[in-house]
């Protein structure tokens, strides 16, 4: 009886040689067999078996070059039983980089590239042995109306041209890898129809808005406000999918461009109107790309059961905007102009445009473009080849290969220039590789003849495996890659593969040290959070119950950020995205509530409890007023409950939305938010301007008065101009020390304009702002 | 079958072509017009600047096959060819329209602006979205496609005089379509009278298994329920909120309208499903005024979060209501150890909101034990009055009655409950003799108006402990 193979994969190419770790049962029972390496059915080498670190190779000698299309299979000899050969362990190798990974093909746009007299359909696929090019009369339903074969142009691209105008058209390709043909849509996709199956031809001039042609980011409109950065982060559907919005578009991307809403029969604006009342700078929108688990099709359904939601951290195609906030999803072209409609109605109301992106994991493995296109190129592998989990998600992304690292940059790029995005937060950046997030800085900044520089860039540091662990498909990359000039095997030297000194940003981080992170990064301070106002559990930071956890707030008031271990990075506040609360998570108010879900019952998150309001104001002053990039939850000015939901990812509209009837209830906290921001709009160029916060010298106060239970007492002088503020973490009123004749603009919760004394009496948990200028 | 194909439109001429045709027939604003006399036309063109300068209606075919037809509409400004308007017509909640020639489907836009098409003429909307509008959609780049025609739901013309009314449930579902009208500034406010009373039985359950939908647009206008009763009303749902109404805006007046046996169940709440949790028949939240609304016999079952009688979250003001049933909270779907709140009329008074002159007639709040992960059991219902559960500062509660009312299987030891309020930290207002009705506690016989009392109370606890 002979053993049975379970599996196999190429470990290793070198030349014509090529090993493969055949897998059984027990290993041990192969050891010694003879194997055949067959491709497409024909025998091309034989090899014997043999162990190897307790682990079973094969080496095969090939009498030609190593056919990466090839449909590879292994057997005993003697055997009619063949599996499989995966090439997984392959795509680091030299080989494959030096045949695949060179400018040849780099330097290529890919995609559906439209001109009114044709259309050039070109996908990389260079493990494929066969593309096709399925032509489709809508983007669901119905069958393909043709298909094309694209031609093999070398370097694992293939293409077609096709004459006429295919504005319009919808259309898959048809894969063949390793034998098995699978239809799937362009990762290059800039359009699609419902749900996201099919991709679209899109004619983009023709999906333009009247006006766009003069529509600019922030930092050409009004370079003061995009200077100082103060960021206000929702869903879209959250925008104004609650009834009481009093807008037109619920749920929509239009719902950006009404003007003059309010709360139904009151005077309470909401919507755009209420955002520049605020005074936040940009909007942080939750992902706007394409995402897989809404089902855009289902959403005229009258039953509330059938409320689908989702943040929308499940990418599926990557430059397409997703289509359940459209008004019409079946039409590729109506979502892309209701976004750019969106994006220019917050430009034209003195707002930039953020756009979280998730390009740390893919929605699934199968089944999605990258995967289908090319089997385990586009995500980490273990040594064993299997998917590895940085995420959290189920897979993550292999940001440091090259075509990885270029569709990401290309995709990047594409918002910039197509929507006129503003910034970018990285979902998850702790997964992507310090070199990618490099170039990516490298080429927003040289659009706009060199002011892309002013296009934020940031991200949470971390990961969902823990700072330590490194894939191996990483290392192996890293160490094939890692200073190309100098290595004798790769020869496509170039920003797109280069790994010299790469790191996982996760690991910068848990090492304390970020100065190798571009200064125009940020990241997410999770440990001036913390320290803020707790951990997750809900815990207990300086405002809420730990007061002397004051150490972590005054580092980032000064725009230090860092793991909470040693080696805290006190650097450029321009690094420094100091925050409360975010979507994950609790809100600030359920998170100074302290409760988790269930504890309490809804009625309970409705009160505007003063002590609780208290907390929030004084978290948000010293987060506010922090130097770098103050980041905000939607609604947290007025007080936003999740009813202690802290992951309400797939949660229902009912409790994601905004209540914007809540601003009632908590006026007084919106109008000290409202006063805080208009602070720091009015000290920036002293004190909070982002260009300047690349020096870490600009962001120092003098922390003098500073008392050792928590009380933080900090003035910042310039320029002659004196911004001078404190906070009492404490349950019990403390005087503390003040510049005299100074305009005092928040004091215990309130606004105020009486001027200073030599003293300020704080009440329990409150803050003090005052300073020179008259606002 | 060849389709007429529209070719050109420069200047006032209309071109075309069909292939085959010798002869067309050429109605402009149903009059024929010939270029022989004898009624047909042969030539492949028409200028309309010789007509009367308004919209004119415009249909060309083959005179031999009237499938081939194209009908169009020429702008006054002759620089502009579109298909013409579909007028609709809602039987049953089914809406039907006319065929329009040349058109390749329809397109639909629903309340939420969520975008529909049909190849058909008739769509079905008693389990979709109430349809907003709908237009025809054209098959010819040269002819742009058909203004969105607004659609007649119901009789009347919304007027105080001539109210719309309302006779059967999805009529009542109607009251979304002209209030989005009323927001768009295409309407004055709206006047809704109910003309007879209503049975859900008629509606097929859903999914959901619910036969009453939620109005989800904000209400601003008047609705006359005419002392007329919405009966067989049954509603289950998985998570967060219900109420008739999800949003009555400052001037909005519902009155004179009784639920009858009405059936509300909250299947489940959970960690991921909404936790703002509420059941009430009228509104989910209540800026406007509701007035003189009878919920009798309901059977209210929620899976936590509050239940009431009338409004969930009162801004506004509830007066002369009366409600008796049962308001329960369930054991299966609790979560955690929350306990919740219950109550004959309003949930939660806001600042500003008033409550006054509601009567409690028979009302049993019945709550169950829920069991934390270390199997400890807890009761879920603490928090339970007769009127209103938690008076808010700046809420006002005045001259309500209870007659019996029963709290059966809630927390014993708390002090948040009432045979008025709960819990006060605004007004309350007590009676001289309205607030005597029979009170008890898991059986045993409570004398207490106001449970924990953070506010002010005005006059004296007619019952006493």
């Amino acid at each position: 009886m002979y053993a049975r193979l379970t599996g196999a994969r190429f470990i290793r190419i070198d030349g014509k040689v090529v090993t493969v770790e055949p897998q059984a049962r027990q290993n041990t029972d192969i050891i010694g067999e003879t194997a055949e390496l067959l491709c497409c059915g024909e025998c091309v080498a034989t090899g014997n078996i043999v162990a190897d670190n307790g682990r079973s190779e094969a080496s095969f000698s090939l009498d030609r070059d190593f056919d990466f299309a090839g449909e590879y299979t292994l057997k005993l000899l003697g055997s009619a039983r063949a599996v499989r050969v995966s090439k997984s362990g392959l795509l680091d190798s030299a080989e494959f980089i030096n045949r695949f990974e060179c400018a040849e093909a780099t330097g290529l746009d890919y995609g559906a590239l439209y001109a009114p007299h044709s259309t050039v359909f070109r996908l990389w696929a260079p493990l494929a042995s066969e593309v096709r090019l399925n032509i489709y009369a809508a983007g669901e339903g119905g069958h393909a109306r043709a298909v094309y074969r694209l031609k093999n142009r070398g370097h694992g691209v293939w293409e077609t041209e096709l004459s006429g105008d295919f504005d319009g058209v919808y259309y898959t390709f048809s894969v063949r890898n390793n034998g098995v043909l699978t239809e799937t849509v362009d990762p290059y996709a800039k359009a699609c129809g419902s749900n996201g199956a099919r991709a679209m031809v899109v004619d983009l001039g023709k999906t333009d808005p009247d006006g766009w042609q003069t529509d600019k980011r922030l930092y050409a409109t009004d370079p003061a406000a995009a200077d100082t950065p103060i960021v206000w982060e929702t869903h879209v559907g959250d925008f104004s999918s609650s009834p009481d919005s009093g807008m037109r578009y619920t749920g929509k991307y239009l719902a950006f461009t009404e003007r003059g809403t309010t709360v139904p029969g009151t005077e309470l604006e909401t919507g755009i109107d209420y955002l520049k009342k605020l005074g936040v700078t940009y909007v942080q929108l939750n992902p706007v790309y394409d995402f897989a688990t809404v089902d855009e099709l289902y959403r005229s359904v009258a039953d509330d059961v059938k409320d689908a939601f989702n943040w929308g951290y499940d990418p599926q195609n990557y430059c397409v905007p997703d289509g359940a906030y459209a008004t019409d999803s079946s039409r590729g072209n109506v979502r892309i102009t209701e976004l750019k409609r969106a994006v220019k109605a917050l430009h034209e109301a003195g707002i930039g445009v953020i756009t979280d992106v998730v390009f740390n994991h893919t929605y699934a493995v199968g089944g999605q473009a990258f995967d289908d296109t090319v089997p385990a190129y586009y995500h980490r592998t273990d040594a064993h080849g299997n998917y590895t989990n940085g995420s959290g998600c189920g897979n993550e992304t292999a940001s440091e290969r090259t075509f990885v690292r270029k569709y990401i940059t290309d995709a990047v790029l594409y918002w910039a220039e197509e929507y006129h995005i503003d910034g970018f937060r990285f979902d998850l950046m702790g997964v992507t590789d310090l070199n990618t997030i490099k170039h990516i800085r490298g080429e927003l900044d040289k659009l706009d003849g060199g002011e892309g520089r002013r296009i934020l860039m940031y991200g949470e540091p971390w990961s969902a495996d823990g700072a330590d662990y490194v894939p191996y498909s990483f290392a192996a990359r890293k160490a094939v890659t890692e200073n190309p000039e100098n290595s004798a095997s790769v020869e496509n030297a170039n920003a797109l593969s280069d790994n010299t000194d790469n790191e996982l940003i996760k690991r910068l981080f848990g090492s304390g040290d970020m100065s190798g992170l571009p200064l125009r990064v940020g990241v997410f301070n999770g440990d001036g959070r913390d320290g803020l106002r707790g951990n997750n559990d809900p815990g207990h930071g300086f405002i809420n119950g730990n007061p002397c956890d004051f150490v972590r707030v005054m580092r980032m008031l000064e725009g230090g950020c860092g793991d909470s271990g040693a080696g805290i990075n006190v650097g450029a506040g321009s690094r420094n995205v100091a925050y409360a609360s975010a979507h994950d998570n609790y809100t600030l108010w359920d998170q100074m509530i302290g409760k988790r879900a269930g504890e309490e019952s809804p009625l309970f998150y409705t009160d505007a409890m003063e002590g609780v309001m208290r907390m929030c104001m004084t978290a948000s002053a010293a987060y506010l007023l922090s130097c770098g990039i103050p980041f905000m939850l939607a609604g947290e000015e007025i007080g936003r409950t999740k009813f202690g939901n802290h992951n309400s990812y797939n949660s229902p509209c009912k409790v994601n939305s905004i209540e914007w009837s809540r601003r009632e209830r908590f006026d007084e906290m919106f109008e000290h938010y409202r006063r805080v921001i208009a602070v720091r709009r009015a000290y920036s160029e002293y004190f909070f301007s982002y260009e300047r916060s690349i020096q870490r010298e600009y962001c120092y106060g003098d922390f003098t008065g500073t008392d050792g239970r928590g009380v933080i007492s900090l003035t910042r002088r310039r320029d002659g101009v004196t911004l001078f503020y404190a906070f009492n973490p404490l349950d019990v009123p403390f005087t503390v020390n003040t510049p005299a004749g100074l305009m005092i603009y928040v004091k215990n919760g309130k606004t105020t304009s009486e001027v200073s004394t030599d003293t300020a009496e704080l009440e329990p948990k409150s803050a003090v702002v005052m300073g020179s200028l008259k606002i | 079958m060849q389709m007429v194909e529209i070719t050109s439109f420069d200047d006032g001429i209309i071109r075309w072509a069909a292939q085959g045709a010798r002869a067309f027939s050429v109605e402009v604003d149903g009059e024929y017009v010939s270029d022989g006399g004898d009624g047909l036309y042969r030539a492949c063109a028409l200028d309309v600047n010789r007509f009367e300068n308004k919209p004119l209606v415009v249909s060309v075919c083959d005179a031999r096959d009237e499938r081939s037809r194209v009908d169009f509409v020429v702008s006054s400004d002759r620089k502009t060819l579109s298909m013409p308007t579909v007028p609709v017509e809602v039987k049953s909640g089914v809406l039907h329209w006319r065929a329009v020639s040349g058109a390749s489907r329809y397109k639909l836009v629903d309340i939420k602006q969520n975008v529909i098409y049909t190849d058909r003429c008739y769509y079905d909307a008693n389990y979709r979205n109430v349809v907003y509008g709908v237009c025809a959609v054209s098959a010819n780049k040269l002819i742009r496609d058909g203004e969105i025609a607004h659609i007649k739901y119901l009789d009347g013309n919304g007027s105080e005089e001539s109210p719309f009314i309302i006779s059967s449930p999805f009529e009542l579902r109607a009251i979304d379509y002209y209030e989005q009208l009323y927001a768009d500034g295409a309407r004055a406010r709206n006047h809704y009278i109910i003309d007879r009373d209503i049975n859900f039985n008629s509606v097929a359950a859903l999914e959901g298994e619910s036969n009453m939908f939620t109005l989800s647009r904000p209400f601003y206008g008047v609705l006359d329920g005419g002392r007329h009763m919405l009966y067989n009303v049954t509603v289950g749902y998985d998570g967060g909120y219900w109420a008739l109404f999800d949003f009555l805006a400052r001037g909005a007046v519902i009155e004179n309208l009784i639920f009858s046996g009405m059936a509300v169940t909250n299947r489940l709440q959970s960690a991921y499903a909404p936790l703002d949790a509420s059941i009430a028949a009228v509104a989910h939240v209540n800026y406007g005024e509701i007035r003189n609304i009878v919920v009798k016999n309901a059977k209210f079952l929620s899976g936590g979060g509050a239940v009431c009688g009338i409004c969930s979250h009162n801004s506004g003001t509830v007066r002369d209501c009366t409600v008796s049933g049962e308001f329960a909270q369930s054991l299966s779907g609790l979560i955690g150890q929350a306990c919740y709140e219950a109550a004959g009329i309003v949930a939660e008074n806001r600042a500003g909101g008033v409550v006054e002159n509601n009567a409690v007639l028979d009302l049993t709040i019945r709550g169950s034990f829920a069991e934390d992960a270390r199997g400890v059991h807890y009761p879920n219902v603490r928090t339970a009055a007769g009127i209103v559960a938690v008076n808010r500062a700046g809420g006002r509660v005045g001259d309500n009655m209870f007659g019996r009312l029963d709290l059966v299987s809630v927390e014993p030891q708390s002090a948040e409950y009432g045979g008025v309020c709960a819990y006060n930290a605004g007004l309350v207002r007590l009676g001289d003799v309205k607030n005597t009705g029979a009170f008890k506690v898991n059986g045993a016989e409570v004398k207490r108006a106001v449970g924990k009392n953070d506010g002010v109370v005005v006059g004296e606890q007619c019952t006493q402990d």
